[in-house]
């Protein structure tokens, strides 16, 4: 795969310069004064000048000068002393998301938020909603001109819509002069199509992520060894049962456990099928992986795919998994869809991975978090194969991300917080955090035993694996009309109103409707940047 | 009231003759001094309703939408005739949103009615405990919308009480079945609002004059013959108020669905309220969100001119 550079995107190389050139780039030389006499110096770990004290391992997330953190506070210093810091910035993002910001890991430890304003005074006020209407309050903020919030966060697949809409801030200036390490080959995303993913949209710094929602397989290892189930799959499918590498396993895997009773009442072999929005992104995970190394939902000319052989293909095998999802899984949100496999209603499902963060573990008084607690693990994602080789595929699906607000008059500032957030010894901080939406997704996180601890061992390595794979979702201006499109359509042929062959050519009009629509303001530049972001690792089968 | 308005003049600066002159002549002239009193009440209407119909106009002419990146007034550039009202005509979207909305109205307002009805003439008579029951059956109307499909969405789930007490397998699901999710948003819908119009329709039987009952009870007139021949036609503006009123607001429906079922499985309880809800928030497509609410506005106003046409030639 070749990924041309855009003109205004750094590499991963130039993220990653040394503090001296970072400062020399952006002009803070001569505030030596705030590097050299860190105001909680004797609390820091040696060389360190700034983040969170007085807790056991607090050092691992204590940054200096050098490091991205450091440059966030530096510039936030020299903004400052230059009068343009203001004293506080407004933050839009989801309420679940809150205390994972706020609040301290655990009693005595730091809270991110407390760090910042011991480091920057800057007050930030944090104005909650509902994860699923977050962004239509940020298009109401963009429509009304109100500009109540210097910062936005929201799917990262509307990244698309904020930036057609004139909403967003391209950081692509901020992020050459104070260099954030997001693309740190130790610590950030692992590959430079990642970086791209995750913090450019057409080219540019726009989205700065602060999750990592690459869905990733969860299963029920305690039903997968119970002898009684392993007999009757042998019995039944004449192989020893084992997580499926492709999606012909899942199906019959699925279809296997629809119906019977391993002790815990009735089961359903599907855990992926849900209701509109929330169900989307598996059939985006199966039609993905229908052709090697990719099934690319458009082709080169920007043209959909959702009619042709495959995806009808694609369509039906969706369609045929209803059969085995439980009774309401049409209307299930994720929530619901977690709450299936914690009552051990399904065996498999490909989720958020904070799936395992609230429902596998003990809660503080010692009862279980879940019925599913110690049965879960994690295995790494599905695909097809070919010859000798399987494209595993995930999807990145919903994903908050933070924007700045076209309004803000603090727009630097506001890019400084952001870069301090996301930066990857902050963020591990924060995904220490036992409640919250945000999700690892950085190298240094997996690495980190209180994230561990959280997200489970059994996933440090499947959720990096599982990212390395993953394919992005529509991401482009006219993205929500297009899911949705897509979801609709799809649900008809779920509820047997269509076939799925007539689905997907309703789809496939409805996209190029739009697609026509929005060819003025750069959809086809947009869809064209989009398949550069995608993978073309492939696996021995 | 001359001599208070005299004394106003009066009191005006010297050298405004031509102003005093005017002003006398309003306080003289019923018709213009009415005028200026209703004028703020004008000026106010012109803003909160003459200038967002203006601008849904101006914008249902047009292509616009918060995707184009230019602020509204702009949204000339992208105009487009009247492409928007004929989208609307063929759009099945639309059309089947608008058939559930009437469906929904045509199940749930009468079966409201007629259980609004028959608990209205049981509480006519006093009985023991009346006060507590009638407070009881009260109760839904005044739970938010959001709670109740909260309720519903818990109660209907497969393994929810509901198929827990009928002895209902898991397996038989209510809201992710394409016929069961409709009855089940009908069945919440008619359990909140049957207590409005049991409320509404008590009020007009106790409004029926006791000596015109007491005489045909004296009569020889049974209940049946009583509450046909003397309580209902007696009720007949009651109850239009009561049908009118629930029709609209069942019209309108959207908490209870969007948190039942959010218009689904695919869209099968996607009201017109959740369609337009869909087009403005997910679609952003608010020019066509303009055209269809101007369409729907003027459809009405006209069914509405009509049927007050029509009662007023029956009085008449």
């Amino acid at each position: 795969m070749t990924i041309s550079r855009p003109p205004m995107a750094p590499s991963r190389r130039e993220l990653l310069k040394g503090s001296a050139a970072a400062l020399a780039a952006t002009g803070l030389g001569g505030l030596g004064s705030f590097v050299t006499t860190p105001v909680f110096a004797s609390e820091f770990a040696p060389g360190m000048t700034g983040g969170p004290t007085g807790f056991e391992g607090a050092e691992r997330f204590q940054y200096n000068s050098g490091m991205s953190e450091g440059r966030a506070i530096e510039g936030i210093k020299a903004l400052q002393a230059a009068g343009k810091a203001p004293k506080k910035l407004t933050i839009l993002l989801p309420d679940g998301t809150i205390d994972q910001i706020s609040k301290p890991f655990r009693e005595g430890a730091s809270a991110p938020l407390d760090v910042w304003k011991r480091e920057t005074g800057i007050e930030i006020e944090m104005i909650g909603a509902p994860v699923g209407d977050v962004f239509k309050k940020v298009m109401q903020d963009v429509t009304t001109g109100s500009g109540s919030y210097d910062i936005y966060t929201g799917p990262w697949n509307s990244t698309g819509d904020l930036v057609a809409s004139g909403g967003a801030v391209d950081c692509s200036e901020f992020v050459q002069k104070y260099q954030p390490d997001w693309g740190d080959p130790e610590r950030g995303m692992s590959t430079e199509a990642l970086v791209k993913l995750l913090y450019t949209y057409n080219n540019k710094y726009y989205p700065v992520a602060l999750d990592g929602d690459f869905l990733t397989w969860y299963y029920l290892r305690g039903i997968y060894e119970k002898p009684a189930v392993q007999d009757a799959f042998m019995k039944e499918m004449g192989r020893e049962l084992a997580v499926p590498n492709t999606w012909q396993e899942v199906d019959d895997i699925s279809k296997f456990f629809t119906g019977k009773d391993f002790g815990n009442g009735t089961m359903y072999g599907n855990g992926c099928l849900m209701s509109r929005f929330w169900g989307l992104p598996t059939f985006y995970m199966r039609l993905a992986s229908m052709a090697f190394p990719n099934f690319y939902f458009f082709n080169e000319d920007g043209h959909p795919n959702l009619n042709s052989d495959l995806g009808v293909q694609c369509a039906e095998e969706h369609v045929r998994s209803l059969a085995w999802s439980p009774p309401d899984a049409l209307n299930f949100t994720f929530a619901e869809g977690w709450a299936s496999m914690w009552n051990l209603q399904v065996p498999n499902i490909a989720t958020y991975t904070a799936i395992a963060k609230f429902g596998d573990g003990y809660k503080e008084d010692g009862t279980p978090k879940s019925r599913a607690t110690g049965m879960m693990d994690s295995h790494a994602p599905v695909g097809r194969r070919f010859g000798d080789k399987i494209n595993r595929r995930s999807i990145l699906h919903y994903s908050i991300s933070g924007w700045i607000s076209s309004k803000s008059p603090n727009a630097e500032a506001a890019f400084l917080f952001l870069q301090w957030l996301s930066s990857t010894r902050t963020f591990t901080l924060m995904m220490a955090s036992p409640t919250g939406y945000f999700d690892p997704m950085q190298q240094a996180n997996f690495r980190e035993p209180l994230v561990a601890s959280n997200y489970k061992p059994y996933a440090m390595e499947t959720i990096p694996y599982t990212i390395a794979r993953s394919v992005p979702g529509l991401n482009f201006g006219g993205q929500t009309a297009m899911d949705n499109a897509l979801d609709e359509e799809l649900q008809a042929a779920l509820t047997g109103q269509k076939t799925a062959r007539e689905a997907m050519d309703a789809a496939q009009g409805k996209w190029e409707q739009i697609i026509r629509r929005q060819k003025s303001k750069g959809i086809l530049e947009a869809i064209k940047a989009s398949r550069d972001t995608w993978t073309t690792i492939v696996d021995p089968a | 009231m001359t001599d208070v308005t005299a004394n106003i003049v009066s009191a005006a600066p010297a050298g405004s003759t031509t102003r005093r002159g005017y002003w006398s002549g309003v306080a003289r002239d019923g018709r213009k001094l009415g005028l200026w009193f209703v004028a703020p009440t004008l000026v106010l209407l012109l803003f909160i309703v003459i200038f967002p119909m203006g601008m849904q106009l101006y914008l249902s002419a047009t292509w616009w939408t918060p995707l184009d990146g230019t602020p509204w007034y702009l949204a000339f550039e992208s105009f487009n005739g009247g492409e928007n009202y004929l989208r609307l005509v063929t759009d099945p979207g639309l059309w089947s949103a608008l058939w559930r909305t009437v469906l929904i109205m045509a199940v749930a307002v009468p079966v409201q009615f007629m259980l609004g009805l028959g608990l209205a003439f049981l509480f006519i008579d006093q009985f023991p405990g009346r006060k507590i029951f009638y407070s009881i059956l009260l109760t839904p109307m005044m739970i938010v919308p959001a709670v109740v499909g909260m309720m519903f969405y818990l109660l209907f789930q497969g393994t929810g009480p509901i198929n827990n007490t009928f002895g209902l397998p898991a397996s038989f699901s209510w809201l992710a079945d394409v016929n069961r999710a409709m009855i089940s948003v009908i069945i919440a819908d008619v359990w909140q609002w049957t207590p409005l119009m049991f409320l509404i329709l008590l009020a007009g039987m106790l409004g029926v004059p006791q000596d015109q009952l007491l005489a045909a009870r004296l009569l020889g007139g049974s209940n049946w013959q009583n509450f046909r021949k003397i309580i209902l036609p007696r009720m007949k503006p009651v109850i239009a108020i009561a049908l009118v009123l629930r029709s609209v607001e069942c019209f309108k429906i959207f908490d209870l669905i969007y948190i039942m079922t959010k218009g689904g499985p695919g869209v099968q309880t996607e009201t017109i309220s959740l369609y337009l809800y869909k087009q403005t928030f997910a679609d952003l497509d608010w020019s066509y969100v303009a055209a269809i609410g101007l369409t729907i506005l003027l459809v009405l106003s006209l069914a509405a001119a009509r049927g007050l046409a029509y009662n007023a030639k029956k009085r008449a």
